[in-house]
């Protein structure tokens, strides 16, 4: 049993972090239903960073003023305004007054709307597919990479 | 005996034809993460790797590909999967099919008067062939299909067969839930201004500004309506700056 586990830790710690990248994005892209926990690792990976584990990662994201609540559920399902948020802060997107204003997921998801990022046709409310998560995701990323 | 040789001759024969047949698919670079997928598994991709007809490719965040397909290039940009569905190359004919289900690709696209080139690009909603030589497809879940060309013209067939040739500056758009093609003029929005004509008064100026061309619209409307033609009178008054 130890030497199993021994193995384990071994091949978890030769697999290339890339390789861990890819199975991640190809399991994502299976989900129906994507959890605030998968928005977290996605964009931990767009900043350029290893995900930690999700507490570490929150703790990073805190820290760069992309989340602000005290707590976060790691299951609980994605809403787009929730990812629509992090990116309006992370792009400090202008294209939405109210968004400027109140800083809401609401208001952010209207200012990615407007930036192309997400299409008019869906709601903050909305839930996210791994597909869909990975496109905004994609959009965002083209933007980050623009603005630098 | 010499009837046991027929079949291994037409073997040896039909296995040289394919070979020469499918053209070279060979990853040219590769920027951050990308693997591809062989006998089920997920490899890491590098620069110099040869692909198999039937190969999908991945890439990860921020992440891009360059792939050379015969004598065409086609740049897996980063969050993409796609996969080399044919690659077939003859002394007169080159034919390409890529299926992209998630993420864009850039195509440049060998010419060659001589040989008569397909290269097609398919998502799960439309279709865009290659009658140029650079071009830009991407597909989402919610934006749906679309088709940026650099350079020549691309064909765009939508869900419903409706298809549309585009360049310059217009773009093919088709999304998951719509039976038809977007107008290709549907992305030129920012590079339209809006006119109106020069000796109107001050009240007509300020209704234009706030109700458009609303009240001027001729039948039948231009919204919504594809491969229509109409007559629109335009007068145009150039004026040169004095010398």
């Amino acid at each position: 049993m130890i030497r199993a586990a021994c193995v384990l830790a071994v091949l978890i710690a030769v697999t290339p972090v890339s390789a861990q990248q890819i199975q991640f994005i190809t399991d994502l892209s299976e989900k129906k239903v994507v959890t605030f926990g998968d928005a977290v690792t996605i964009f931990m990976y767009t900043l350029g960073r290893a995900p930690a584990g999700f507490d570490a990662d929150v703790a990073v994201l805190k820290e760069m003023k992309l989340l602000k609540l005290n707590k976060y559920d790691r299951n609980a399902p994605l809403r787009r305004g929730m990812i629509a948020l992090m990116a309006a802060r992370q792009l400090r997107l202008k294209g939405s007054l109210f968004y400027l204003m109140f800083d809401t997921q609401r208001y952010a998801h209207r200012a990615c709307v407007a930036e192309e990022i997400m299409d008019a046709s869906t709601s903050e409310l909305d839930t996210l597919t791994g597909d869909e998560l990975l496109e905004v995701i994609a959009a965002v990323s083209e933007r980050m990479e623009a603005q630098q | 005996m010499k009837q046991h040789h027929v079949p291994l001759l037409i073997l040896a024969s039909l296995f040289l034809f394919s070979a020469s047949a499918f053209g070279e698919i060979r990853v040219v670079s590769v920027k951050g993460t990308a693997s591809y997928k062989t006998g089920g598994q997920w490899v890491p991709m590098q620069a110099g790797n040869a692909l198999a007809v039937g190969s999908k490719v991945s890439t990860g965040v921020k992440s891009t590909a360059v792939i050379r397909i015969n004598k065409h290039t086609l740049t897996v940009h980063p969050l993409s999967i796609v996969k080399i569905s044919d690659s077939v190359e003859t002394d007169r004919s080159s034919t390409t099919r890529i299926g992209l289900r998630r993420g864009s690709v850039r195509a440049k696209v060998d010419e060659n008067a001589r040989i008569k080139t397909v290269f097609r690009v398919s998502t799960p909603v439309a279709t865009s062939s290659v009658r140029g030589c650079e071009l830009t497809v991407g597909y989402g879940p919610t934006m749906g299909h679309y088709t940026i060309q650099h350079a020549g013209a691309t064909e765009g067939t939508g869900m419903n067969g409706m298809s549309n040739i585009i360049f310059g500056k217009l773009q093919f758009r088709q999304k998951r839930g719509s039976g038809t093609p977007e107008n290709p003029m549907t992305g030129m929005n920012r590079f339209l201004t809006r006119t109106h004509p020069k000796f109107i008064t001050r009240d007509e100026e300020r209704a234009f500004r706030l109700f458009g061309d609303d009240f001027t619209t001729y039948q039948p409307v231009t919204r919504g309506s594809l491969n229509r033609s109409f007559m629109v009178p335009v007068k145009m008054y150039l004026v040169w700056p004095r010398q």
